[in-house]
């Protein structure tokens, strides 16, 4: 099932929790933090990109997780791996963007569920044969964040109700929900 | 169970989140059911297909280059959480200023803002997703090492949070009846502490203009104040 598991995966790219790397840039040295920032970003932006569903968005989020990740680095006690830990806040940040997005909403709708109005990417064409990475961002918001943090990043529907603030049964009918629409774009 | 029972199930199923019970009776009615294991096998597809997305995408342009000047020293970022976390924690380090003065007061402000937080907490509870958000401007100055104007800097920033502030309280004031007496009273009197604390920092800045200090608490400040209406209209 779902791909990565990260919640119970050792890292990625920089495995050790005491890396020198990591220590250098706590102690404030920003090329040490470059260094992490190449190491990750890859991964941070397919995250965000996902989320998002949108380019440009993806890629200030992107920027938006590594000042983060500077900001926090003194809260990193190596209790985790430095890219488990890094990909969470990566999570809580992009998940932040999209609440923000749902206050937008309520703002201008005056709704307590920003479900209602919130907006997919463009539809395919008819007839318009899509990847799967293409119709992810077809999906509306709610629904692809829960799929991409399900099937694609491996929370369990506990660990997204916890973060999105919502009920589990809020995530698993928002992961039916993803899955329907996907297999209704890939499949024409 | 029937036919559109299972069918509700299959996502349960795949994910293996059934008790064995109700797995013996999906794999029971999938043994028998044609239809029912096409779906399966089209979910099964849809996942596999999902497990073997790239772990990483790559962006169209190099964004180290809008990171690296967003970054700030971490002496400054420890001094703002030791600010942020208590009174003695902020107040000490501010003694050795020699600006004492307007310091002391802006950091009292300060302080007094962090009260509302504690004070917001009971309703954060009440509303699960209160949680808390991301600042809606950017910090003032700190893309901008270069500036010593942190007072001409922050004004573009100051119209943003205004005009989120104003957006928000008039939902906020078209939901105030609906919201509890006592509520409103204690948002009020945060509201009121957060716009003594803006109007301080605001004036300390004003005395000097050139401090990215005074700008990013003046930053603090407005971003309370947008913390606190954020999370009422969501009560």
């Amino acid at each position: 099932m779902a791909a990565r598991m990260l919640a119970d995966e050792p890292g990625i790219g920089i495995e050790s929790p005491l890396d020198p790397i990591v220590r250098r840039a706590q102690q404030g040295d920003t090329s040490a933090f470059e260094q992490l920032y190449r190491a990750h970003f890859g991964r941070v932006f397919a995250l965000c990109l996902r989320i998002a569903g949108d380019r440009t968005r993806a890629e200030e989020l992107t920027q938006d997780v590594f000042v983060r990740v500077w900001e926090k680095l003194d809260g990193f006690e190596g209790r985790s791996a430095f890219g488990t830990w890094l990909h969470r806040l990566a999570v809580n940040v992009a998940l932040g963007d999209r609440r923000a997005e749902g206050v937008r909403v309520h703002r201008v709708f005056g709704v307590d569920e920003p479900e209602q109005f919130e907006t997919a990417g463009r539809p395919p064409d008819p007839g318009e044969r899509v990847d799967l990475e293409r119709a992810i961002a077809t999906l509306p918001a709610g629904a692809r964040a829960v799929f991409v943090l399900h099937d694609v990043e491996g929370f369990k529907h506990e660990e997204i109700a916890r973060m999105q603030g919502t009920a589990v049964g809020t995530s698993k009918a928002q992961l039916h929900r993803a899955r329907r629409l996907l297999r209704e774009v890939l499949e024409r | 169970m029937t036919h559109d029972a299972i069918l509700e199930r299959l996502d349960d199923y795949v994910d293996g989140e059934l008790t064995p019970r109700e797995e013996r009776d999906v794999r029971r009615h999938l043994m028998a059911c044609e239809g029912c294991r096409a779906e399966e096998a089209a979910l099964r597809s849809l996942l596999a297909a999902a497990a073997e997305l790239p772990e990483e995408l790559l962006p169209e342009r190099d964004l180290w280059s809008g990171i690296a000047p967003r970054l700030e020293s971490r002496s400054t970022i420890r001094e703002r959480e030791a600010a942020a976390t208590g009174p003695a924690a902020t107040v000490t380090p501010l003694l050795r200023s020699p600006r004492t003065g307007p310091w002391l007061r802006v950091a009292a402000m300060v302080v007094l803002v962090a009260g509302t937080a504690v004070t917001t907490h009971e309703w954060t509870k009440r509303s699960p997703t209160a949680e808390v958000l991301p600042p809606i401007a950017a910090d003032p100055g700190v893309g901008d090492p270069g500036s010593t104007m942190a007072l001409v800097a922050f004004e573009p920033v100051e119209e943003t949070y205004q005009s989120a502030i104003d957006e928000l309280t008039g939902v906020l004031t078209a939901k105030r009846d609906e919201l509890d007496p006592e509520t409103v009273r204690v948002l009020e009197e945060n509201l009121r502490v957060i716009d003594r604390a803006i109007a301080e920092s605001r004036a300390a800045l004003e005395a000097d203009p050139a401090s990215k200090h005074l700008s990013r608490m003046l930053n603090d400040a407005y971003n309370a104040k947008l913390g606190v209406l954020r999370r009422a209209v969501q009560l």
